[in-house]
């Protein structure tokens, strides 16, 4: 104690408040999204995984363009062709390329098949999680933030939703859509942002009761401003491994439709056909499953990973 | 899920068609004469070229009692693959898992469908039952005898037959008021038996069925319907019309009997609903019944050849998954299953023999003839049939021994030839209707024909959709098809895959430009198949309506010499190839593999698709 | 509660019946009618199929027949079965629900655990391996899964070993139900544990666990006091609509490993246009996933002390 109060006042100067250098910020300027962005190229497995998914999208729109084989075209004579064939029918544009990937039962060349199927997957994927996104919390957020009355009205009709037997609504679209890919997503789009909706409610009706809530109400905060600045973000990790995991349920349930025999519009196919059709010749040509499994898994593994890398990323609780 | 039955008109056209072999002399039928060939004839290897006007021709070659049905099935059938050692089938001794593909009703009056006749098959004897040759044999009438003009028929049951429960406890003697009972329940109206046609040969039946539906006013009783039970070992009946294949109804499995007091007893909305509410007086006997997966039966000790069977237990298994069934078979959990063209192919890689047999099913596309469709343009119909390659469609869809139809009848008996299908083949010069092998030019000739009936200038404004029900097969062979017609006609065909129900109902409804569809023989006569076309035919599904065609068959029924009658059928073929309302495609084999288990003494016949009691097993 | 409690059920209800009639209007909405077989009938015996399920009067006055049946407990006659709808529920229902709980309990344990792993090792190896394990059951399709379980663990080890020691399909013995479980539960198990790691991720940053830990309360108090009872909330109302679903069967699974569940149900009557099947399946899962939605709801309650029931 008495050293310090023996320094002499005058090493001491005042040099008052500088207002603009108090003000200014040191380090450059960053929005929450350029943060989260620098997050994640820190993140090596998050960039993996973006490099797989591109090489999966370029792939599956490149290489049905460029590759000498259509997609739908048969070549009897080399039905079950395994993986590196060269093609030797003759009079056709193929002639002497390579089956990289073999045939398929009907002797068209799998490559391609795979690829175009990947357009098909890839869409649906995309397109569906975006309304699954979209949907599922706009719901979720209202019915969370209101309660009462209105959340209990909200969640019944999710419930009579879910409770619809799922191939009714996608018959009944496959009458009034054409069948195809668009049904595909609509049919898909229709459920499934009901576990979305459920979890960002789940979410918010535990947060609302938290403090910060309660402050931005006291200082007049209009409820859209609070479902948008400190709800929705404070669920937003939760919500994006919810989209991880949504983006193989909507390949999934794109191959059950396969399964059941509601799948694309033929000769078209998708990974879910293609690999429903591999498990009938697996034992025989074990390729034709393989090859259309591995496109599913790699593109599910390196979504679920991406969507991790993302949570951390985005996360403002984790935020350094 | 094929159906089989008797159209419903079938009864007053059977014996229109089979006018021509009336005039039958007056004979007493003994079980050991009663030989007729089976009403689909089947396949022409294992037929012998009879033909309708065979008068319950005496034959001595048939077995009668027990011990001759036993070896006869298994002279008939031997696993060509017993003893290599690689599929031994299942572990359990005595018992064998067979695949079936549809098990919705255990009631026998409600059945419609080909699997659950099988499992029929073994749960009941009617009157009379097919023999491996799939000649009429007794079952559990003994003996009969028929009236000078053919109208009235009694038969004699076998004394001391059984029924037993599910437990195979006996619960009664079968009489023969069961049999008029259980007749009597598929004419009810309340009970709705889809095959309740079946029953309309008896004299009145018809009438009665209709009054009690509230569709006529005129009073029938039950009583007048022409079945009746003298005493309890003999049987009366009496037929509406003249009906020489009498023996050939009484055996379908729709006209098994009924246990009158247990049925009573249990009550009429419970019989049938599971094991415990049915009685047995068959080979079998249910024990389990899991809705959907499994039946399960076993050897009924008082069957009254049941020192023959070796068989114990008999389990009839659906696999709601083609690969799963496969992999059962592999893994020794199953006996016999239907294979696949590539299963197929694999199987012979191994050396494991694949079996086939023809069920009579004879396939092609069905048309939309109307203004709905392009395919008004018969030109059209020409050009989509040149350009399918048959033979490259076999050879890539099936990988089996499937045929390019000769014509569109498959599985008759010809008057002078094997078969009817050679017959036509013979009078169109040796050359088959339908051809081998795609003609790309002049598929395009007809096509620029068909362009100018339509008022198209250019192939792309053709606009037709081949509608398929769902199932791998189905979705490969449309592939094709549509491939075919791309490459060799340059026209771009849409496919369009639908739930079974609702490919049906725009089938029926002519909501379709065309669809692949099957149909196996009713009965053994060109009719069966040819009378589809018929403008007023309720399943013909073209709306193909040709005053000459409807002449055709009209006349048929008719013409009482055999030859001509054949040659007006050989007409209709030709006319068909003509017009091509139906486009033949191919006609097919059935094909299946049984476990080394299984010795030989099977029966896989049409009309039998599985008969198991007879079947020889390895130890 | 008991209010709150009252109201749901009241709500629950109302849900149902407009669900029934929802799905009643659109089943007859589907193209073709259940008697539509290779061959066609007509006439007299098509009338009189029809009389025997009703079908003959008009639509609207089938519907408050069978609303009123519904209300006395009875879900008709099967179309295609001949039998009760009940009955055909009441068997396969046992069977689905035995599947669905063997493969729950291996889902919540596992992925549970699984969870807590990586979120308490975050970062490092035990991390990576727990969520690789987790995410084959979200890479796979169940299909693919199931053929490759069949062909490697049912066929291949019967050729190693000679025997049988996982049966390939079927269902009744204790070995059969291994496959199946495990398939339908990989699925679960992966969502399971990744929600779990990140609401547990969640959870162990908040304020209350750096207070907890300030009081001085030991790790394992911590981890299971705190932690866990919070963070297994989002689990929860994932696995509410989960064991309606799980509990009903999934016709994938049931198919591939045949077992006789009610999942092939919700498929096959659609397909063959039971429709007593259809509504009485569907009165039976949306039964089933209102008490599930219902019961989830009121543990929130009991288990997180921040949620108030509001009656």
């Amino acid at each position: 104690m008495a050293e310090y109060t023996s320094i002499p006042k005058e090493k001491f100067k005042h040099i008052g408040a500088n207002a603009s250098e108090r003000e200014a910020i040191t380090r450059p300027s960053l929005t929450f999204f350029q943060d989260a962005m620098r997050r994640l190229r820190k993140n090596k497995v998050a960039f993996v995984c973006i490099i797989i998914l591109l090489i999966m999208v370029i792939m599956s729109v490149f290489a049905p363009m460029l590759s000498p084989f259509d997609y739908r075209e048969q070549h009897y004579t080399h039905t079950n062709a395994g993986m590196w064939t060269v093609c030797n029918e003759s009079g056709v544009p193929g002639e002497g390329h390579i089956h990289i990937f073999g045939t398929d039962t009907l002797g068209r060349d799998l490559f391609t098949r795979v690829w175009m199927g990947g357009r098909v997957s890839l869409t649906i994927a995309l397109v569906s999680a975006i309304v699954d996104l979209v949907l599922g919390a706009v719901y979720g957020g209202i019915s969370g933030y209101f309660g009462g009355t209105c959340d209990i009205i909200m969640m019944r009709i999710l419930e009579i939703i879910n409770g619809i037997p799922y191939l009714i609504l996608v018959i009944l679209l496959m009458m009034v859509l054409r069948p195809g890919m668009m049904t595909i997503i609509v049919a898909y789009s229709l459920v499934g942002w009901i576990p979305m909706a459920r979890l960002v409610r789940g979410q918010i009706v535990a947060l609302k009761e938290q403090e910060f809530i309660t402050a931005a109400k006291a200082l007049g905060a209009t409820p859209a401003r609070i479902i948008a600045k400190h709800l929705i973000p404070n669920t937003l990790s939760v919500m994006i491994v919810r989209v991880t995991l949504a983006i193989p349920a909507a390949i999934f349930s794109e191959a059950y439709l396969s399964y059941v025999g509601l799948g694309v519009q033929l000769p078209m196919c998708s990974w879910g056909s293609l690999a429903q059709l591999g498990i009938e010749n697996f034992r025989i040509y074990p390729y034709q499953l393989m090859i259309p499994a591995i496109c599913i898994s790699l593109t599910m593994l390196a979504f679920n990973l991406f969507g991790d890398g993302l949570r951390d990323a985005f996360d403002p609780k984790l935020r350094r | 899920m094929k159906k089989r039955a008797l159209s419903l008109a079938m009864a007053a056209i059977m014996t229109l068609s089979l006018a021509a072999c009336g005039g039958s002399s007056t004979s007493t039928t003994t079980a050991a004469a009663a030989a007729e060939t089976t009403a689909a004839g089947g396949s022409g290897e294992t037929q012998p070229a009879e033909t309708v006007s065979t008068d319950a021709g005496e034959k001595d070659n048939v077995a009668t009692t027990g011990t001759d049905l036993a070896a006869l099935a298994r002279s008939e059938t031997t696993n060509p693959n017993a003893g290599q050692g690689l599929y031994p089938g299942t572990a359990k001794k005595g018992s064998i898992t067979a695949e079936v593909t549809t098990m919705t009703q255990m009631n026998t009056i409600l059945m419609t469908y080909n699997n659950e006749f099988s499992i029929a098959r073994h749960g009941w004897d009617c009157l009379v039952k097919l023999n491996a040759k799939n000649e009429i044999v007794p079952a559990a009438a003994e003996s009969w005898e028929k009236s000078d003009d053919g109208m009235k028929w009694t038969f004699h049951l076998r004394k001391g037959a059984k029924w037993v429960d599910s437990t195979g406890k006996e619960i009664g003697e079968v009489k023969a008021s069961d049999f008029v009972f259980a007749w009597s329940e598929l004419l009810n109206p309340d009970n709705a038996a889809e095959y309740y046609a079946f029953a309309t040969i008896f004299k009145n039946a018809q009438k009665y069925y209709d009054y009690k539906s509230g569709a006529s006013t005129e009073e029938v009783k039950l009583e007048d319907v022409g079945m009746k039970a003298v005493d309890d070992y003999t049987l009366e009946i009496e037929l509406e019309n003249y009906l020489p294949y009498l023996l050939q109804y009484l055996k379908f499995e729709v006209m098994s009997p009924i246990c009158q007091s247990f049925y009573e007893q249990v009550g009429a909305d419970k019989y049938g609903t599971s094991p415990e509410n049915l009685a047995f007086n068959g080979p079998f006997y249910m024990t389990e019944w899991v809705t959907e997966n499994r039946v399960t039966m076993a050897k009924n000790p008082t069957w009254w050849d049941a020192d023959n069977v070796e068989v114990e237990e008999l389990n009839f298994v659906k696999y709601s998954d083609t690969n799963t069934k496969y992999n059962a078979f592999l893994g020794g959990e199953l006996d016999m299953m239907d294979v696949t063209g590539e299963q197929r192919a694999t199987f012979e890689s191994e050396g494991y023999k694949v079996t086939s047999y023809i069920g009579g099913y004879s396939y092609f596309a069905w048309v939309n003839n109307t203004d709905a469709s392009d395919f008004r343009s018969a030109n059209l119909r020409h050009a989509v049939s040149e350009a399918l390659d048959r033979q490259q469609l076999i050879d890539t869809v099936f990988k089996n021994e499937n045929e390019v139809p000769k014509c569109l009848t498959l599985g008759i008996s010809g008057v002078k030839t094997e078969t009817f299908a050679d017959a036509v083949v013979a009078a169109n010069g040796g050359e088959k209707l339908y051809p081998d092998h795609a003609d790309p030019a002049k598929a395009k000739e007809y096509l620029d024909a068909a362009l100018k009936d339509l008022g198209y200038t250019d192939p792309s404004q053709i606009n037709i959709t081949l509608m398929t029900s769902e199932g791998t097969q189905n979705e490969l062979l449309s592939q094709v098809m549509q491939e075919q017609i791309r490459q060799n006609l340059g026209v771009e065909i849409k496919i369009e895959v639908l739930t079974i129900t609702e490919w049906r109902a725009r089938r029926n409804a002519l909501q379709f430009d065309f669809c692949m569809g099957g149909w196996g023989p009713d009965y053994n006569d060109p009719l069966t198949d040819l009378e589809l076309l018929e403008s007023t035919n309720g399943n013909n599904h073209t709306g193909y309506s040709n005053a000459d065609y409807d002449a055709l068959i009209a006349s048929t029924k008719e013409e009482k010499d055999a030859e001509k009658r054949e040659q007006i059928f050989i007409d209709c073929e030709k006319k068909i190839q003509e017009d091509m309302p139906v486009i033949p495609v191919y006609w097919r084999h059935e094909d299946y593999v049984a476990s080394e288990k299984l010795l030989g003494g099977f029966v896989r016949k049409p009309f039998q698709a599985y008969y198991f009691t007879y079947t020889d097993l390895a130890d | 509660m008991l209010k709150y409690t009252l109201k749901r059920i009241g709500y629950a209800v109302l849900t149902l019946f407009v669900l029934i009639t929802l799905t009643f209007f659109m089943m007859r909405m589907l193209p073709g009618d259940p008697f539509l077989g290779d061959k066609t009938v007509t006439g007299t015996a098509l009338e009189n199929m029809k009389a025997k399920y009703g079908l003959d009067k008009p639509v609207i006055v089938q519907y408050f027949m069978y609303i009123g049946n519904v209300c006395r407990g009875d879900l008709g006659t099967s179309i295609t079965y001949s039998k009760p709808v009940r009955d055909i529920i009441n068997e396969a229902f046992v069977v689905s629900a035995d599947l669905g709980i063997r493969a729950l309990l291996f889902a919540v344990i596992f992925g549970v655990l699984l969870g807590m792993v990586a979120a308490v090792k975050r970062g490092s190896g035990w991390d990576t391996f727990s969520m690789f394990v987790a995410m084959i059951g979200v890479s796979v399709p169940s299909f693919i899964m199931g053929a490759l379980l069949q062909y490697f663990l049912a066929l291949q080890l019967r050729k190693v070993f000679g025997v049988t020691i996982f049966p390939v399909q079927g269902w009744g013995t204790f070995s059969r139900t291994l496959l199946p479980s495990f398939a339908l539960g990989l699925s679960s198990l992966a969502t399971v544990s990744r929600l779990m790691r990140t609401s547990m991720l969640d959870v162990l940053n908040q304020d209350y666990i750096k207070t907890a830990k300030a009081k001085g309360l030991s790790g394992t108090q911590i981890l299971w006091r705190h932690t866990v009872r919070n963070a297994i909330m989002p689990v929860l109302t994932i696995l509410g609509p989960t064991v309606a679903s799980v509990l009903t069967g999934t016709f994938v699974i049931e198919s591939i490993f045949n077992i006789p569940g009610l999942g092939k149900y919700f498929v096959m009557s659609i397909k063959d246009l039971d429709y007593t099947m259809i509504s009485g399946t569907t009165i039976f899962y949306g039964g089933l996933l209102v008490v599930c939605t219902l019961v989830v709801d009121l543990l929130y309650g009991v288990i997180d002390p921040r949620v108030k029931l509001e009656g």
